[in-house]
């Protein structure tokens, strides 16, 4: 009975010390995150690549634990859309099953220590007969979410990466249209001038504009005053989507400097600049030059706005040192005009003594 | 024969007379043909022509370094390596004295003339002014139109100035004498959350419950196009399980600011950032920066903060209120789980 007991006894501190052993590692994860936060750097985002229908592409998604302590993550998948009015970007919660098919991971979870990086592997398989380009996100999560507890809320984190694939099969067509080319006034006192540039993809694959703001006095100016880039930071306008492009030109003297302190966003006139030949005055052409690649060429889109600047209160402080000048000028001459006739008054009213005498 | 011995002894004495009137010219100069040989003798003591380029047949500027023992210099000569392309025109050599990682102790070149005097054949000459002894100077010359290396290989030439006899100095021209140096910078997004918890303590219906130390998101990225960042909760409110009762949030989608008494919950966020092109704009309905002000949270993942380009230290201040009714049950176990995630935009 006592051998049995010891036996028992014995069994059960092996089972305990086994169990210790094997949920040893992962009790300080669990702990850790529950209260140390979520932090991650992935790169490249956002993913773009363009992938062989009916073979394996194999992307790279370099993932580094920026967090003090290690993080189990997951990987996942989403959808998106882009709002048509508001142009905003909406995640899904999940990604269509056909993504779900068409993407898989290397390492669907795994750990990393703090400071650690891995290079998470994605398999891409696009359908040999259908569909020209697949835009979703790709989700690295924690993999055990914090839960809130009794009287305490909890805050997950998550990155996303936005996934742009393109598959290289024919058909494809490359195709924007300009929506509206706009200045955001009809006229400016001081620069910056905002122009907004919409263009909707209306082909079947992601596309890249790229092109020209020029700024001109006339629409024939062969001389631009300015040459803007449009899209200069490589953005893509997904099949169906409509895009907005902002282009500013700031290059007047004196103009207005945004900025934002805290949250608020601030607006300062600054009269740094080269002087009076940067000072903009009159009406002025924008015109934008927007370009796609076919496949084949580039095709140029064209189109035109005009605005004013008219620097009214420099033109009304000028105005009145020019009033101020000529009132000057003006109570000068009739002063010394006064002055003059008072003279040869009184040179005809002096008697002429050596006359009289004579 | 009287006459012929007579001649013959007039003839040696001239001859005698010749013979010590050279004797002592030759005497009497020795010592000046002893002090111009050595002028003439006397080369400089450190020469220098670095090239700044050294790849073969390419335009290059240049520098020339030179200490002499002696004084009175009035011009400097140098003579460039024979396959070298020299031009010919003076205007071409500008030089200055600007000092361009010269030798150690080196001075600049006293009266350098700002262009060469002559230029001729691989020999270019500049007007100088006279030198101290034993000091090391230099010059550049500043038109890479002036000279072109020859094709590869060793090469001499040498310095000289009016004073101071040629001295060689060698160099060579090689294949390539740049290395190009390629990088690349991937766009990257960094996400960071401050805590995974939250809590708010005991409610009370005399006040709103705000977070006591709220929770921040952090966006660092090189992205030019801007970040999103967007967060739903898990029960659209404060949910307890024992209870089975939720206090809802106030309203999604629309900015409220609750008020004590009142049963409500939200979200309000404040934003700032250290750098980066990127402008911020806070959801319109999560705007906070005052107690109780914020948007309700719900299980559709909402746009909470939004940022036009890159990123230094964007940081989302997240706080969470809470306010009860005096009809709102007892529990210890009102909790909600709030998911946050962000994203560089393409």
């Amino acid at each position: 009975m006592l051998r049995r007991g010891i036996k028992g006894s014995f069994l059960l501190g092996i089972a305990t010390v086994l169990v210790a052993v094997l949920a040893g590692p992962l009790l300080p994860i669990a702990h850790a995150q529950t209260d140390e936060g979520f932090s991650l750097q992935v790169s490249p985002s956002p993913l773009v690549a363009t992938v062989q229908p009916g073979t394996d592409t194999t992307l790279e998604l370099q993932i580094r634990n920026t967090n003090s302590s290690a993080q189990t993550l997951k990987m996942g998948l989403r959808s998106f859309d882009i709002d048509g009015a508001s142009g905003q970007v909406k995640l899904g919660d999940a990604a269509s099953s056909e993504i779900k098919q068409m993407v898989s991971f290397y390492a669907p979870e795994f750990t990393l220590e703090a400071g650690q990086i891995f290079t998470q592997k994605i398999i891409i398989h696009a359908d040999k007969n259908k569909g020209f380009s697949y835009n979703f996100a790709i989700t690295v999560s924690q993999a055990n979410p914090p839960k809130g507890t009794k009287g305490q809320s909890a805050i997950a984190g998550s990155v996303a990466v936005f996934t742009l694939i393109t598959v290289n099969r024919p058909g494809a067509v490359r195709k924007f249209e300009l929506k509206s080319f706009s200045a955001s006034k009809h006229s400016y006192e001081y620069l910056p001038a905002e122009l907004s540039i919409k263009l909707k993809n209306t082909g079947n694959v992601n596309v890249q504009p790229t092109g020209t703001v020029f700024i001109q006095r006339n629409s024939s100016d062969t001389k631009p005053l300015a040459t803007l880039p449009l899209n200069d930071s490589g953005g893509y306008i997904l099949p169906g989507a409509t895009r907005t492009f902002t282009v500013v030109w700031n290059d007047g003297f004196p103009h207005y400097e945004t900025g934002q302190t805290g949250s608020t966003p601030t607006r300062e006139l600054t009269w740094r600049g080269n002087g009076l030949s940067k000072l903009r005055f009159g009406r002025y052409v924008a015109k934008v030059v927007a370009i796609y690649d076919d496949g084949e060429r580039d095709i140029p889109v064209i189109a035109e706005v005009s605005f004013w600047v008219i620097p009214w209160r420099i033109m009304l402080v000028t105005l009145v040192i020019l009033v101020v000048i000529l009132v000057g000028v003006f109570v000068t001459i009739r002063s010394i005009g006064r002055a003059a006739r008072r003279a040869s008054r009184k040179l005809n009213h002096t008697p002429k003594k050596h006359s009289d005498e004579t | 024969m009287r006459g012929l011995r007579n001649y013959m002894s007039r003839n040696r004495r001239a001859a005698w007379l010749l013979s010590v009137v050279v004797l002592s010219v030759s005497i009497s100069s020795y010592p000046v043909l002893i002090l111009t040989g050595t002028a003439s003798a006397a080369g400089l003591s450190q020469t220098l022509v670095r090239f700044d380029r050294m790849k073969a047949t390419t335009p290059t500027t240049g520098t020339v370094c030179a200490k002499s023992a002696s004084t009175g210099q009035t011009s400097v000569t140098v003579t460039f390596p024979t396959g070298y392309t020299v031009s010919t025109v003076t205007a071409n050599w500008a030089t200055n004295t600007t000092n361009l990682s010269w030798p150690t102790g080196a001075s600049p070149w006293v009266t350098i003339g700002a262009s060469a005097s002559t230029a001729t054949g691989q020999v270019v000459t500049w007007t100088s002014g006279s030198l101290i002894a034993s000091t090391l100077y230099c010059f550049n010359w500043t038109n890479a139109a002036a000279l072109s290396t020859g094709t590869a290989g060793a090469y001499t030439g040498t310095v000289a100035t009016n004073i101071d006899t040629a001295t060689p100095f060698s160099t060579a021209a090689i294949a390539n004498d740049q290395i190009v140096v390629n990088a690349s910078v991937a766009p990257s997004f960094t996400f960071a959350i401050s805590a995974n918890t939250d809590n708010l303590g005991q409610l009370s219906t005399g006040s709103v419950a705000s977070s006591p130390t709220p929770r921040t998101a952090t966006v660092n990225t090189n992205a030019k196009n801007g970040w999103y960042v967007w967060a739903k909760d898990a029960s659209t409110g404060l949910n307890s399980a024992t209870t089975a009762t939720t206090i809802a949030s106030t309203t999604p989608g629309a900015n409220s600011t609750l008020s004590a008494g009142t049963e409500g919950y939200n979200t309000g966020i404040t934003s700032s950032q250290t750098g980066g092109s990127g402008t911020i704009t806070v959801g319109t309905a999560f705007v906070g920066g005052s107690t109780g002000k914020g948007g309700g949270l719900d299980t559709t993942l909402r746009t909470i903060a939004s940022s036009t380009g890159t990123a230094n230290n964007a940081v989302l201040t997240l706080t969470n209120n809470a306010s009860i009714s005096s009809l709102t049950l007892p529990a210890t176990d009102y909790s909600d789980t709030i998911t946050v995630v962000g994203a560089g935009l393409f």
